[in-house]
């Protein structure tokens, strides 16, 4: 099968978030399954060649012009990608499926669809509404929904990464059952195999060997939900008074939470990172006692599956994809997105460490199981042929 | 006591030494040693430098060693065996003999040659683990070569157990092991960064005696890395286990862990949870599982039938015939695929909790048949057929076939063809039947 993958960033142009690996690791696995996939995504930098093959998936960077306008800007991204989409039909021949991930990249497949027979699928990972705190704002959020209504409509079928986001694109964007596919994200555990002195990754952030550390991962926003975390600190340490917290991630409420933070005088337990996704990263999973993810709204949430990888258990928000997942008390702890359940849920994983890790190992049988990726390539081409 | 008397007597000549400086007692050295073998030469400057000819003397009372160029070890490889020893922190020697009849069964295996294989000793880290084959930690694989029958193998962790298998790897990915070495485990490397107290739940028999000897271990053995699992190697008695917080086996039912939680669940109920997300999944995990089983039977083919006694022990140890050894349930021995769900979902099925939580499934093996039933004829073009009193649709020659399902009892099929100008009609009765006895 012929597949082109229409996404805004990858792990091999420009990677910001959970998408750019997603798209990235799923071309991966469907190659691996024998289909030839192509990629058409962005210039991330100049010195970034046109076309690549990497992995055996061909890459295609297609630069486009700049906007003031977002959306604007988006479109002629779209109109770049379906540019060099014929481009590469006439070399090598047609397509049988197209891809989309996102609004960002929905527009290509519409116009795509226009001219041409394929197959049709757009995956949504979160919607406007979601990302703007559950609200729907006018102006250039108006306007990405739309984007977002019209791809869904216009696709053949739409994946959706877990039941709440299905749940919600159906209401808001009035579509069938039969068009909406779950099939949840997954995960490369194999990136955190492998020992590590968690002693000497703590000792690097001033933490000490034997404190309890909970790690946040994620952008600092409102949509995450750290500032509820910090309003749990206080309870967490009456009780466990060398408990340390590690934030890692950047976003528009950073300093305000580390004030708040300085304010409450928990500062001394906290730790800001800032933004890291490498190896560094991957040593804090492996050194921490417990994972926490207090989201206010989660479509997904795919530091879950790296928690599990790394074997570590899980404290996360029944709203939305982790609470599909998570099997309470077993792979991880679900809590309500406010403070008291917050501390309820830290504080049971210190009080009883063998449970907390007897947790983490289920998570990664999990993992293992149900989340990686030539699984999730299975299940999506099982989409691609209904 | 002849050396004290030169000293006080013979003054001059020892000056004459010390004036010379070094150059004398050299001189002497020198003359020693070319006339080494007269010994009777030498007794002649002995009361000149009676030091270094008493060296010399010493060594000519020893008698010459003899020595063995040509000695090696007499090699006995009428069997397959591999042998570990951790010489540091960091290094484990290993040291093998390959049986003929090893490398036989696996030709055999492979069809006549050993084209595309290699000659690797794989190495596993089961630290924690109760290893019965697929679940190390991790591996490798130290490509050795046909001749060599040693090794120093480099690990990258101490404080690990080991163990080690030599055996031929394919190049598409197989490997045949051909024996399997000792499990030994190698000393850390450095005192442990731990120092809380681990308590050990009591509750089992063991009596106040043990506490403290094995506070004692715990306190001064370092801890493994990664502070994940604080139990020791699987060379500890069984005594020490079990005050531990995980079971060997890996089995997720034990009662001495968690303070107040008891939760009976095994690896198979976790994968059978998750797999509730895709039917896909069911399936991969379903071939998965009897992928393993039947890697499990290949390998205790391999281990050689002229290791007779050896042999009947390595299929003791395989995990699931001593289950079947201890089973009280009197299932048989699956291979049959059907089995493979329940039993095979776990990586060691020892037993554990699954026995309780899940009924006993019976043996479903099933055999069914179907029967069909096809008429064809022929008459002209532009005929009627008839079947009792249903049209018969006939092509454009002229023919018709029908299909119809066979099940037990009698079938009457009247057939009736009528010319098309309605002259001449023929009919042809028959009748099948179908009884079927099932055992």
């Amino acid at each position: 099968m012929r597949i082109a993958i229409f996404s805004w960033e990858s792990m091999h142009s420009i990677c910001v978030g959970g998408v750019g690996v997603h798209v990235t690791e799923l071309a991966a696995a469907l190659e691996r399954k024998g289909n030839e996939v192509h990629v058409f995504t962005r210039l991330g930098s100049p010195d970034q060649a046109w076309y690549e093959r990497i992995h055996g998936v061909h890459y295609h960077r297609c630069p486009f012009s700049q906007s003031p306008d977002f959306v604007e800007e988006i479109n002629n991204m779209c109109r770049a990608f379906t540019d060099v989409f014929f481009q590469t039909e006439n070399v090598t021949g047609p397509f049988d499926v197209i891809h989309s991930h996102d609004w960002l990249a929905s527009n290509a497949l519409v116009w795509i669809k226009q001219v041409r027979p394929c197959k049709a699928v757009l995956t949504i990972h979160s919607t406007e509404y979601g990302r703007c705190g559950n609200n729907f704002n006018d102006g250039n959020s108006a306007r990405i929904r739309d984007h977002e209504r019209h791809g869904t409509y216009c696709a053949d079928h739409v994946i959706a990464v877990s039941k709440a986001i299905k749940g919600e694109i159906q209401w808001m964007y009035n579509l069938p059952d039969w068009k909406v596919d779950v099939v949840y994200n997954g995960v490369n555990y194999r990136n955190f195999d492998g020992w590590i002195d968690p002693g000497a990754v703590r000792r690097h952030y001033g933490i000490g060997p034997m404190d309890p550390m909970a790690l946040f991962v994620g952008r600092i926003v409102y949509q995450k939900g750290p500032d509820l975390l910090i309003e749990a600190i206080p309870h967490i340490l009456k009780y466990y008074s060398n408990a340390k917290f590690v934030f890692v991630g950047d976003g528009e409420m950073r300093w305000g939470v580390e004030d708040r933070a300085k304010q409450i005088n928990v500062h001394h337990a906290t730790r800001f990172i800032g933004f890291n996704n490498g190896w560094k990263l991957r040593d804090l999973y492996k050194a921490a006692d417990v994972v926490c993810m207090p989201s206010r709204n989660e479509p997904f949430g795919l530091v879950l599956l790296e928690a599990w990888s790394a074997g570590k258990p899980v404290v996360a928000t029944s709203n939305g994809g982790p609470g599909e997942i998570i099997w309470h008390d077993i792979t991880g702890l679900k809590i309500y997105a406010n403070p008291e359940s917050i501390a309820w849920g830290i504080e049971t994983i210190f009080s009883d460490f063998d449970h907390a890790r007897w947790m983490g190992h289920n998570g990664r049988i999990a993992v293992e199981t149900a989340f990686s990726w030539d699984v999730v390539a299975g299940q999506v081409m099982d989409v691609y042929g209904r | 006591m002849a050396g004290k008397k030169i000293k006080l007597k013979k003054r001059a000549p020892i000056e004459r030494i010390y004036k010379n400086g070094r150059e004398a007692i050299v001189k002497n050295m020198k003359r020693k040693v070319k006339i080494k073998p007269l010994p009777s030469a030498v007794s002649k400057p002995l009361t000149a430098a009676p030091e270094p000819s008493c060296a010399i003397q010493d060594r000519k009372s020893v008698p010459r060693p003899m020595t063995l160029n040509e000695y090696e070890l007499p090699s006995y490889d009428a069997v397959s065996r591999i042998t570990l020893i951790p010489k540091d922190p960091l290094w484990i020697y290993a040291y093998w003999e390959i049986a003929d009849s090893s490398i036989e069964d696996v030709k055999r295996q492979l069809g006549g040659n050993l084209d595309g294989t290699r000659f690797v000793v794989r190495m596993y880290d089961v630290t924690c683990k109760d290893f019965n084959g697929f679940n190390a930690n991790h591996w490798f694989d130290i490509e050795v070569g046909r001749h060599s029958n040693n090794w120093y193998i480099n690990l990258w962790n101490d404080n690990a157990s080991y163990c080690g298998e030599i055996g031929i790897v394919h190049n598409s990915g197989r490997f045949f092991p051909m024996a399997r070495s000792n499990f030994v485990h190698t000393p850390a490397s450095g005192s442990s960064n731990r120092f809380e107290e681990i308590w050990m739940d009591l509750s089992q028999e063991e009596g106040g005696g043990e506490v403290t000897s094995m506070m004692a271990e715990k306190a001064a053995g370092p801890e493994p890395l990664g502070g994940v699992y604080p139990e020791r190697s699987r060379g500890t008695p069984d005594k020490l286990r079990r005050g531990v917080q995980y079971d060997t086996a890996g089995r997720f039912s034990y009662s001495s862990v968690s303070k107040r939680r008891k939760i009976y669940l095994t690896e198979a109920d976790l994968r059978a949870y998750y797999s509730k997300f895709s039917p896909l999944l069911r399936e991969i995990m379903f071939s998965r599982i009897s992928r393993k089983k039947l890697y499990k039977y290949l390998y205790s083919d391999m281990s050689g039938k002229e290791s007779g006694k050896e042999s009947g022990k390595e299929w003791k140890d395989i995990v699931y015939f001593r289950r079947l050894a201890g089973a009280n349930y009197g299932r048989k021995v699956m291979i049959g695929a059907s089995e493979f769900t329940y039993l095979g979902g776990s990586e060691n099925i020892m037993g554990g909790a699954s026995e309780s939580v899940q009924p006993e499934k019976k043996r479903k093996f099933f055999f069914e048949i179907g029967t069909e039933l096809i008429v064809y004829g022929r008459t002209e073009p532009d005929a009627e057929v008839k079947l009792g009193d249903k049209k018969v649709n006939l092509r454009p020659d002229g023919t018709f076939s029908m299909r119809f399902s066979l099940p037990d009892g009698k079938i009457e099929l009247p057939f009736t063809a009528t010319s098309n100008d309605k002259i001449e009609t023929r009919k042809i009765e028959t009748t099948v039947k179908r009884s079927t006895v099932s055992k």
